[in-house]
């Protein structure tokens, strides 16, 4: 491992090229469950197998998700954060060994806090198949991370290629150089692949497979996928960090079969659609019974089609999933506004863009510029808002609630 | 909508962000710290300029990696 950097309680432990078994024997956090701050794969990919080779109870974060107010939501259940932005807190959880826990994206405010094992994790077929060689490009401390690294650690020959997300040139590249016959990614993650990489290059990839999940997929890409690369199987995944996993579908049509839902899958996991909303047990789930997935499905002849969530949703921009209530949130402490409303933006480029509607108070000299500017400082890049517009109103409903 | 007028939105972008403006079309999006964020915010600042959305060959979107290229690019894109 090149350049681990690790830090406990703010403190540089380690910084430099380590072994894996010096990692094992190396510094170590205090005995109380943990969450790391992480800025590179490579320490992420390090945490991990410290946190597993010493059966500690630890989390991941990218670094650039903590923000403040994410301190102070782990702090408040009792987690301490270590690395970057994060100061030392005292736990106020017991260590249970060998639980991870995983952070939902927080789509719903504030991420929660998932509790898994390496065994809920280690889920990603891999074990009866050939040797393979993953790219994985997610974030560090995500659940589909952890479902590769695990992949990684626990089953023999199948080689983890870890990327930054941010540049498709790059990563294309990489997976070329590092001879990758494996790519597990988002629907978004290949329509930036497509837009900015020539066919004849991502041609040079030479996959034997390729794994969509963490979005819903639609038959477009399939096709396009199917087309680029006519050796590989194209699947896509179900899973979420609180249902666990769930299926796969390699038969590179959207959605899956309806039968699914009348009987347990080969895995153990069963289906079943209620209210028109997609409910899940699975033995992966980090609890036990239905897991309600928020997905709305609608049946269409011998298929389950995904329709999308059943909630306000999310703004996509890139891949990131972006909270309108966060942004709101953010917009709404500056001391001249008084409403705000967040939304995503149709973008070519990044699906969509964060664009805010804005009441200023009355007589405050605010601008976007302004706005915006403070809105950088509290966001994390893709949910800053790229476009204010303000409206002299609020609009409200007859029952004098927001309208929007 | 002229290529002076794009190239103000661009301008305008980089500073809300605190980055310097373009001084020379020649330089780089790379140098000016100019992202597909960024570029993705321009288009739709047009967008709202002109009243309707831009029409435009994604594949053209590789070869962009000067100021000019972005300039030339949404030349193009407001001609079509």
């Amino acid at each position: 491992l090149s350049a681990v950097q690790l830090l406990w309680d703010n403190e540089v432990v380690l910084d430099r090229a380590v072994s894996w078994r010096e990692l094992a024997d190396g510094p170590a956090p205090a005995a109380r469950p943990y969450i790391v701050a992480v800025r590179s794969q490579d320490q992420a990919f390090a945490v991990f197998a410290q946190g597993l080779l010493r059966q500690a109870d630890f989390a991941i974060v990218d670094g650039s998700r903590l923000t403040p107010a994410l301190v102070q939501h782990l702090t408040a259940q009792g987690r301490q954060v270590s690395g970057e932005g994060g100061g030392a807190h005292t736990s106020k959880t017991s260590v249970q060994p060998g639980r991870i826990t995983v952070l939902t994206s927080g789509t719903t405010g504030m991420p929660k806090l998932v509790e898994h094992t390496i065994e809920t994790l280690a889920t990603v077929a891999g074990a009866e198949g050939p040797p393979r060689r993953w790219l994985c490009p997610y974030s560090p401390g995500t659940y589909a991370w952890y479902q590769l690294a695990a992949l990684g650690v626990t089953v023999p020959e199948q080689t983890i290629v870890a990327v930054e997300n941010d540049d498709p040139v790059a990563w294309v590249e990489r997976a070329v150089e590092t001879e990758v016959d494996a790519v597990s990614a988002t629907p978004t993650f290949w329509r930036r692949a497509l837009l900015s990489v020539t066919p004849e290059r991502l041609r040079a990839l030479q996959l034997a497979q390729v794994t969509l999940g963490g979005e819903r997929v639609d038959q477009g890409l399939l096709d396009r996928l199917s087309e680029l690369f006519p050796d590989a199987r194209i699947s896509h995944i179900y899973a979420s960090t609180e249902a666990g996993a769930c299926f796969a579908v390699h038969d590179g049509r959207t959605g899956f079969p309806a039968a699914w839902l009348e009987r347990p899958l080969g895995n153990g996991v069963r289906l079943q659609v209620d209210d028109g909303r997609l409910q899940v047990s699975s033995p992966f789930a980090a609890r036990s019974g239905w897991v309600d997935t928020g997905d709305l499905v609608e049946q269409r002849g011998d298929r389950v089609e995904i329709l999308g969530r059943d909630d306000r949703g999310f703004i996509n921009v890139g891949g990131s999933k972006v909270h309108a209530d966060e942004v709101e949130r953010v917009l709404n402490a500056h001391p001249d506004v008084v409403w705000s409303h967040a939304a995503g933006a149709r973008s070519a480029l990044t699906g969509q863009l964060v664009v805010a509607t804005v009441v200023a108070k009355p007589g405050a000299r605010l601008d976007e510029s302004a706005l915006l500017a403070f809105a950088a400082e509290r966001l994390p890049e893709p949910a800053r808002p790229r476009l204010v517009r303000f409206v002299s109103e609020i609009p409200t409903t007859e029952a004098g609630k927001s309208a929007v | 909508m002229q290529r002076q007028a794009v190239l103000a939105l661009m301008n305008r972008i980089l500073e809300t962000q605190g980055k310097p403006p373009v001084r020379d079309e020649a330089q780089t999006t790379r140098e000016l710290g100019f992202r597909s964020l960024d570029f993705s915010e321009l288009a739709l600042r047009i967008e709202l300029e002109i009243g309707h959305e831009l029409n435009f060959e994604a594949a053209e979107l590789r070869a962009i990696t000067t100021a000019a290229d972005v300039l030339d690019f949404f030349e193009r894109a407001l001609a079509a």
